[in-house]
């Protein structure tokens, strides 16, 4: 078990990190970002073993899946029940990116979907991404490509 | 070359907030349980509530009484006026329907409908109670209020510890006062309590402590990694800041939570 501890200990921050900056890429919410990461880590420590060898693709994984499952029960949420919702007190002035975003990765099949959330929310290189997922780097283009054509259809990025 | 930092623009520009070793030791023993449910869960599922070591039999105390001081030294009783519990069930491996406000599901295999989940920090709202001073230390309830529109179940004890008014944590996290918890469903708007009972820094002599002022409570609601921060009234409190071992033990307690008034 001590072993276990030093190894989740030494990767923490990093994986914190990354399931941090793609769940924020999503929703916008540091609050929310701030719960998916912490549920990210329960759940990676809870099956370390299992995961230690890819726990950085993993946590990208994992929190994208939650981030996106979050904006659907919000929706759903959101269409039975209006009235009771505050308003948010500053406006997330990307919130049209994140949602093409959102809905973009969500339109992927799993594979393609791991791809995308790796190369753009958390920027990892072709190379990266094939090596984390054990991916051929032409895998990893064509999926890149296909998600590419997806977001481009969905995202208009800014300058 | 497209792809990688084209989303940058979608940062938060101040990142994760910092995490102290609590926090870290936090999500440890909760992904520690989760192991736990989940091989526990193959074999069967009520035993999931057995994990956080909960032992039945016992009647469970309302929201208003008082909370054990006995391991804080101080030279005045700290048990002072003692509210009889108001609410007192038997607390048997199956949680009671008549714990919550809301009545729980059908333990059978009959359809399940829309089963309450745990609530979430994003949809509680958590105040401070009243409170009774009793001298050297201070007991207080520590509500939290469904303030989704869903029911929500909440089971176990709150994660405390005292901020400085600049955020920094002061003294130690409060310790689990053990006692039997049983699950409590909140309805939208309802409320469950549980009791904190401090132990003022002016009860210790000055080689033991070094007191500090906090002006905030740090809660995580059971099973949460996102912590609420709620005011503490007046100019705060006077707690040590540094406690040496094994001279009195822990200086902040917590108990299960219950409903409130119910």
């Amino acid at each position: 078990m001590a072993r276990v501890d030093a190894a989740f200990d030494a990767a923490f921050d990093d994986l914190r990190a990354l399931a941090y900056r793609a769940a924020y890429r999503l929703l916008g919410s540091a609050a929310d970002a701030e719960e998916i990461a912490g549920e990210t880590l329960i759940r990676a420590y809870a099956q370390w073993r299992r995961i230690e060898g890819h726990a950085q693709p993993w946590s990208v994984t994992v929190a994208t899946n939650l981030a996106l499952d979050r904006t659907r029960r919000a929706q759903v949420a959101r269409s039975h029940q209006r009235a009771l919702v505050q308003p948010d007190t500053t406006p997330d002035p990307h919130i049209e990116q994140r949602l093409d975003l959102q809905a973009a990765l969500r339109s992927l099949p799993r594979r393609q979907r791991e791809v995308v959330a790796l190369r753009y929310l958390a920027d990892w290189s072709e190379r990266e991404t094939a090596d984390a997922l054990g991916l051929e780097i032409g895998t990893v283009k064509s999926h890149t490509a296909r998600g590419l054509a997806r977001l481009r259809t969905l995202v208009a990025p800014e300058a | 070359m497209p792809g990688t930092d084209q989303f940058r623009y979608l940062d938060d520009p101040a990142g994760p907030a910092a995490l102290g070793p609590e926090d870290r030791a936090r999500i440890r023993a909760l992904g520690r349980r989760r192991r736990r449910q989940r091989q526990a869960a193959v074999a069967l599922p009520v035993l999931g509530l057995a994990a956080a070591g909960v032992v039945g039999a016992l009647a469970l105390p309302g929201g208003g009484g008082p909370v054990r001081l006995t391991q804080i030294p101080s030279a005045t009783s700290s048990t002072a006026s003692t509210p009889a519990p108001t609410t007192s069930a038997p607390a048997p491996t199956v949680p009671s329907p008549s714990v919550g406000t809301a009545s729980l599901p059908p333990p059978s295999n009959a359809p399940v409908q829309s089963a309450p989940t745990a609530c979430r920090s994003s949809g509680l709202h958590v105040s401070l109670g009243p409170s009774q001073g009793t001298a050297g230390s201070i007991v207080t309830e520590l509500h939290f209020t469904n303030a989704g529109t869903a029911p929500c179940t909440l089971f176990g004890y709150p994660g405390v510890s005292f901020l400085s008014a600049a955020g920094s944590q002061v003294g130690a996290p409060a310790a689990r006062d053990e006692r039997p918890a049983a699950t409590v469903t909140l309805a939208p708007g309802a409320t469950a309590s549980t009791n904190m009972a401090v132990a003022e820094a002016g009860n210790y002599p000055p080689s033991f402590c070094t007191p500090q002022t906090a002006t905030q409570l740090r809660v995580f609601p059971p099973g949460e990694t996102v912590a609420t921060t709620v005011a503490l009234p007046g100019s705060g409190v006077q707690i040590c800041s540094t406690q040496s071992q094994g001279a009195g033990g822990q200086q902040t307690h917590v108990t299960p939570l219950t409903p409130l008034g119910g």
